[in-house]
């Protein structure tokens, strides 16, 4: 069986955490009840982790395939160094986070998806993962040997003389 | 117009659902406004009738999920439709999972919708013992001062009994808030986990946490059983609009009597029943199926990884092109994994051909003994259990009278069985089969992945050439990946002999992608007005590129091309 990566659904699940609580923080500032006030907080927790958690790390087996635009996510999250990279870090800040949340109606949601992600990455930490920067390799003296070293669909035409006979050999 | 052509019957499965929804979004929402209704909209504000249309689009939505992946179902129903010529219906049942997708976003909006409504309607609740709105101030807590009281004659229309709470702790201690959070909190798990990556990547999580839904289920049948939203019973005695104002008077000789209100019938289960029901059925046939014995009567070793089991098993009929689930208790007894039958239905076995490309096939691979060579005793074999064969797209090969397969890489393999039962066919109702050419294309990165359905293509090379029926099918073999050096010259050396220096086959190797805009116009040119089915097996992109092909070379009156995909 292969190796599981709970950090790879803990990501998704941050991600789906991350539009739950601004859906909720958002009706929170809308309704205008009592502490509302955490609504506010919401949305600048939904956008937090949806800046942290945005840029998929690297799978320790097999192609990692990323998110759209998120090259500048990764770049930023890089930065930070031990903090972006330890997956306990990880947990406890969307523990941290989830707190407040579950002290109005409209985020208590928002705030248990947080506390499954937290969770999943305790699991994650334990399993001894780490987050890994994707596709921020250096890319060594790009312009000669690039044509090289990527397959291509063939321009030369096949190996083979045209004989009449066949026609249907189109490239 | 070609494009309407081919995807009209989706369209129309999705358009006829969608409208479904609006519509009963629509009727319920109205139905809320009535004046049953009066006091709860005045106390709720707009968010109640929100929150009910998008509960019963919820019940209609959570009735259906389960349906499309009833898997035994849908084979049956296809059976049952095989007779008859509603192609295009059986052609929908295949995308079953992609409406199991749609049917699921269904029911995340509506949740959505509803969660927030009921955000509002809570909040309302606790609010109504001190409103913002100061013309209802009064009414609003007399009404929410009416409590189940037999002797006075009263019952309750806010379920939240003292002022000044806290909307969190009232919510969950009820029933209906409790297990919407429940199921709530399900619903994303289940979501979160099924996204491409954790499906293809790492199932076991997939597969336990899509098993959440039991716990889904339960939820959504309690939700509503505590009937916290109420309606108002007595309107005939007690009209709101004559009595609204004179809330101080009423209950008192010559006041509006008191309104009495009752709780909404739960009625989720109503919905939910019939197909947990089925479902439940459809789970005790793959118990029942995985229990059958099955017996590995054959396991053969081909090249580039890949090895062939032949199976036989009581009471098994196929037909060409189907698939069944494989399941090694030794292994695994949670995964079921999906393997193409190679073998044609005539043969008096059935048989897979597994490619070493996972953990699970690597591990299926030792327990079968394929790198000792030597086959050995049956007994010796792991149990494995069978579940299915289900049926897909190439049920329908038989329809059309020009078929083009197309197979991209490990996707030739339901064609090694088709190949085979056409061939079977043909020789003995030639004149019978509507089915007259078959054009078949394999686009192969790699040469190590031809070797082992060379055997296959050789027979065929052989018993047309005795049979002179070189006319029924074409076949033509794509590398897409190039060739190195030695393959170059192993190639023009060899270019003047009859067989292919790669494939040792009759037809030559193309190299590079096939030129699709030429392929189908070329079989438009050769084949007008008649009705094309293009089957394809492989990777996606692929199939993005051929559907769009379809489409687009399919003209009315003219050659129409129809597109059917396997699902993997």
């Amino acid at each position: 069986m292969r190796q599981i990566e709970w950090s790879m659904w803990a990501n998704e699940q941050a991600i789906i955490s991350s539009s739950v609580v601004l859906f909720g923080g958002i009706i929170g500032i809308t309704g205008f009840f009592r502490a509302w006030e955490i609504g506010i907080y919401a949305v600048v927790v939904a956008v937090l982790v949806f800046v942290i958690e945005y840029p998929r790390g690297k799978r320790a087996k097999g192609r990692t395939t990323e998110r759209k635009f998120q090259h500048p996510f990764t770049r930023f999250v890089n930065r930070i160094g031990f903090l972006g990279r330890n997956y306990f870090v990880r947990f406890l800040f969307h523990l941290i986070l989830c707190a407040p949340l579950c002290f109005i109606l409209a985020t208590i949601m928002g705030g248990l998806c947080l506390f499954v992600t937290s969770m999943i990455y305790l699991v994650a930490a334990f399993k001894g993962e780490q987050w890994s920067p994707v596709g921020l390799e250096e890319k060594p003296v790009e312009d000669n040997k690039k044509e090289l070293k990527s397959f291509r669909q063939p321009k030369k035409p096949p190996p083979r003389a045209p004989p009449q006979g066949i026609e249907d050999n189109h490239i | 117009m070609a494009r309407i052509l081919n995807d009209l019957p989706r369209w129309l499965v999705i358009i006829v659902w969608l409208i479904g929804n609006i519509v009963y979004f629509v009727v319920t929402y109205f139905n809320f406004l009535t004046r049953d209704y009066d006091y709860t909209n005045l106390m709720l504000g707009p968010a109640l009738p929100w929150a009910r249309a998008s509960a019963a689009c919820l019940n209609l939505n959570c009735m259906l999920i389960l349906l499309p992946v009833c898997r035994n179902l849908l084979s049956a129903i296809r059976g049952s439709f095989q007779r008859c010529c509603i192609r295009n219906i059986r052609r929908q049942l295949d995308k079953h999972i992609t409406f199991h997708r749609y049917i699921a976003y269904m029911i995340c909006v509506h949740t959505a919708i509803h969660l927030g409504a009921h955000i509002f309607n809570v909040e309302r609740y606790v609010e109504a013992y001190n409103s913002r709105d100061e013309a209802r101030r009064d009414l609003l807590v007399r009404l929410s001062s009416l409590r189940d009281n037999p002797t006075a004659g009263t019952t309750y229309l806010n379920f939240i009994d003292s002022p000044n709470t806290d909307a969190v702790k009232e919510a969950l201690k009820t029933l209906s808030g409790v297990s919407g959070v429940v199921i709530t909190l399900v619903l994303i798990v289940m979501v979160s986990s099924a996204t491409e990556l954790i499906r293809r990547s790492y199932f076991e999580i997939f597969w336990f946490t899509h098993h959440l839904f039991i716990i889904f289920f339960i939820g959504l049948i309690v939700h509503g059983f505590q009937g916290i939203v109420r309606r108002q019973t007595n309107v005939a005695e007690h009209d709101p609009v004559a009595c609204m104002n004179s809330s101080s008077t009423w209950g008192t000789p010559g006041g509006c009597p008191n309104p009495q209100f009752a709780g909404l019938e739960p009625n989720a289960w109503k919905w939910v029943a019939g197909p947990l029901a089925i479902y439940f059925i459809e789970r005790l046939v793959r118990f029942w199926r995985s229990k059958q014995v099955v017996v590995v009567s054959k396991v053969v070793q081909h090249p580039s990884k890949v090895f062939e089991l032949q199976l036989k098993k009581k009471g098994f009929k196929m037909g060409p092109g189907q698939y069944i689930f494989l399941q090694c208790p030794s292994l695994s007894s949670l995964e079921w994994h999906p393997f193409t039958l190679t073998s044609a239905p005539e043969d008096d076995f059935f048989s897979v051909h597994i490619r070493r490309a996972g953990d699970w096939t690597e591990a299926l691979a030792k327990a079968c003994y394929v790198d000792d060579g030597e086959f050995q005793s049956s007994r010796k074999m792991p149990r494995l259990s069978v579940d299915g064969p289900f049926g897909t797209a190439t049920e329908d090969i038989f329809w059309y009278e020009v078929d083009v397969f197309v197979a991209g890489g490990i996707g030739v393999t339901p064609f090694a069985s088709i190949l085979r039962h056409i061939w079977h066919k043909h020789k003995e109702a030639k004149a019978d089969m509507k089915l007259r050419k078959v054009y078949f294309y394999w686009v192969c990165p790699d040469t190590n992945s031809f070797e082992w359905i060379n055997d296959l293509l050789k027979n065929f090379d052989q018993q047309m050439a005795e049979e002179g029926l070189g006319e029924f099918l074409n076949y033509y073999i794509y590398l897409t990946r190039g060739w190195d050096k030695n393959q170059a010259q192993n190639i023009i050396l060899h270019e003047h002999e009859d067989v292919d220096p790669v494939t040792g086959l009759a037809q030559k190797t193309h190299y590079g992608r096939p030129n699709w805009d030429k392929i189908f116009q070329d079989i438009t040119k050769n084949h007008p007005s008649t009705s094309v089915g293009v089957f394809f097996c492989g990777p996606g992109v692929l199939s993005m590129t051929l559907h769009k092909m379809c489409n687009k070379h399919s003209t009315v009156g003219g050659t129409k091309f129809f597109y059917n995909k396997e699902n993997f």
